[in-house]
């Protein structure tokens, strides 16, 4: 298994938190389920389950403070609030992945395993 | 009555009508077996999720799911675009391209609107599915790649082949199982849950308040013969998704040709065809849904014309 199918999975919700463990498993990946992330470097890629009362300043915050304690890994973020988001995915287009719930399984999937933007043109 | 609250994340499509349920069921056991599926369907129906669902339900799952629309793809860019090009192959080829054929390697290559496919680039597609090896354009390696091959069309190919638009032998090479994915008409069942889900989506993308369907919205809803399929019943959705942002949505709020004057009677509400091949506990839940519909989702009234409790038809529904 290599460190980039290492998955954190983070949700308060415990329903969507099993769901989709349970579906990423099956898919390939080794997911570590958890209400709450410790260290976000150690795994290849961060999904964060988002419920329907999170505030929207939360939300950006803890998006915001994992971009920043980690320096390659992939975000993946399934929010009814996605709008609250859209500053930072645009500056991290390569990085974080904001899906609006409800959003299918294999949509996480995809995410996780879009390539990175090509490279940009000289100049850019 | 509580709604039980919307998952935030979804495995399985929608399928609470009894003829998904039964589609369901047939996909799973196909899912399984190492054969190309073809599934033919109306505009909108939900072949590419279905062609999802079946690579989910595969043992190819951990591999990559790599659609390609036919329709979409300008002629001359075709070959390339399935097959890959080496560097230098042709104008702008400044560096190596990986076609869609090698990036399903060990998974599902969906080959949508086959129909659609140029003429020119059939007999190509033939040769790798017999050989499964290809060679980029302008190259001159063979490469070898193991997927399997789903695809999607509108029309049956058969008459596409006797229009002369599709090549015989490739028909005879992909054809495989045929799967018919039922128009949304024919799934009335899945039209609520599908509303609630694009209202939960479209309001969290357009960032406004959910609207709020009345009774006979709903009804409208359910009893409208949807042409367009799931795709028209989601652009319908972001319609008052917009419009009607935190409100309240009636009838007349609806794009209009979805009041319930402009029903296509014959095909939706005022008839029931029943297949007398199916089982019988399929042909009651039609039965069932269709009263209901009729009574425009008053469970009540519906178990009162068929006389039955409203527990035993919740029963029945569960």
């Amino acid at each position: 298994m290599s460190a980039g199918r290492r998955v954190a999975l983070v949700s308060s919700d415990t329903r969507a938190r099993e769901t989709l463990t349970a579906y990423l498993n099956e898919v390939g990946f080794e997911v570590e389920p958890c209400s709450e992330l410790g260290v976000p470097g150690s795994f290849g890629a961060l999904v964060l389950i988002g419920k329907d009362d999170t505030v929207a300043v939360t939300l950006a915050a803890r998006v915001r403070s994992w971009i920043k304690r980690t320096t390659t890994q992939r975000i993946v973020v399934v929010t009814s609030k996605p709008a609250v988001l859209r500053e930072l995915s645009t500056a991290y287009p390569e990085r974080l992945f904001v899906l609006a719930a409800p959003a299918f399984g294999w949509e996480v999937v995809d995410a996780l395993r879009a390539p990175p933007p090509g490279p940009r043109p000289h100049g850019a | 009555m509580t709604r039980r609250p919307l998952a935030t994340v979804v495995i399985e499509p929608t399928m609470a009508s009894p003829r998904m349920r039964s589609f369901d069921r047939i996909l799973r056991a196909v899912a399984a077996k190492h054969v190309t599926v073809t599934f033919v369907g109306e505009s909108g129906c939900g072949k590419e999720v279905m062609a999802r669902r079946l690579h989910d339900l595969s043992p190819r799952r951990s591999g990559p799911f790599v659609p390609i629309n036919c329709a979409a793809i300008p002629e001359a860019l075709f070959e390339s675009e399935l097959f890959g090009h080496e560097r230098g192959a042709f104008t702008g080829a400044t560096e190596r391209g990986h076609g869609k054929v090698e990036m399903a390697r060990g998974g599902t290559l969906f080959l949508d609107e086959v129909a659609d496919m140029p003429l020119s680039v059939q007999p190509k597609l033939l040769r790798f599915l017999e050989t499964r090896r290809f060679m980029r354009v302008g190259g001159t390696k063979k490469l070898e790649v193991d997927a399997r091959l789903v695809l999607a069309t509108l029309r049956p190919l058969e008459d596409e082949v006797r229009a002369g638009r599709f090549r015989e032998d490739l028909f005879y090479r992909v054809q495989g199982i045929v799967l018919v994915v039922p128009p949304l008409r024919d799934r009335r069942r899945d039209i609520p849950p599908l509303i609630d889900s694009f209202i939960a989506q479209l309001s969290a993308i357009h960032d406004c308040p959910r609207p709020r369907l009345t009774r006979s919205a709903r009804a409208a809803m359910l009893a409208y013969n949807w042409p367009g399929n799931v795709r028209q019943l989601r652009n319908v959705i972001e319609f008052v998704t917009i419009l009607r942002a935190g409100k309240t949505v009636r009838v007349q709020d609806l794009p209009p040709g979805l009041e319930p004057a402009s029903r296509d009677s014959a095909a939706g509400v005022d008839t029931l065809t029943l297949d007398l091949d199916q089982p019988l506990s399929a042909m009651i839940d039609q039965i069932v849904e269709h009263v209901i519909l009729e009574e425009h989702g008053n469970l009540g009234r519906a178990a009162r014309r068929l006389g039955i409790s409203i527990r035993t038809l919740q029963r029945r529904r569960a």
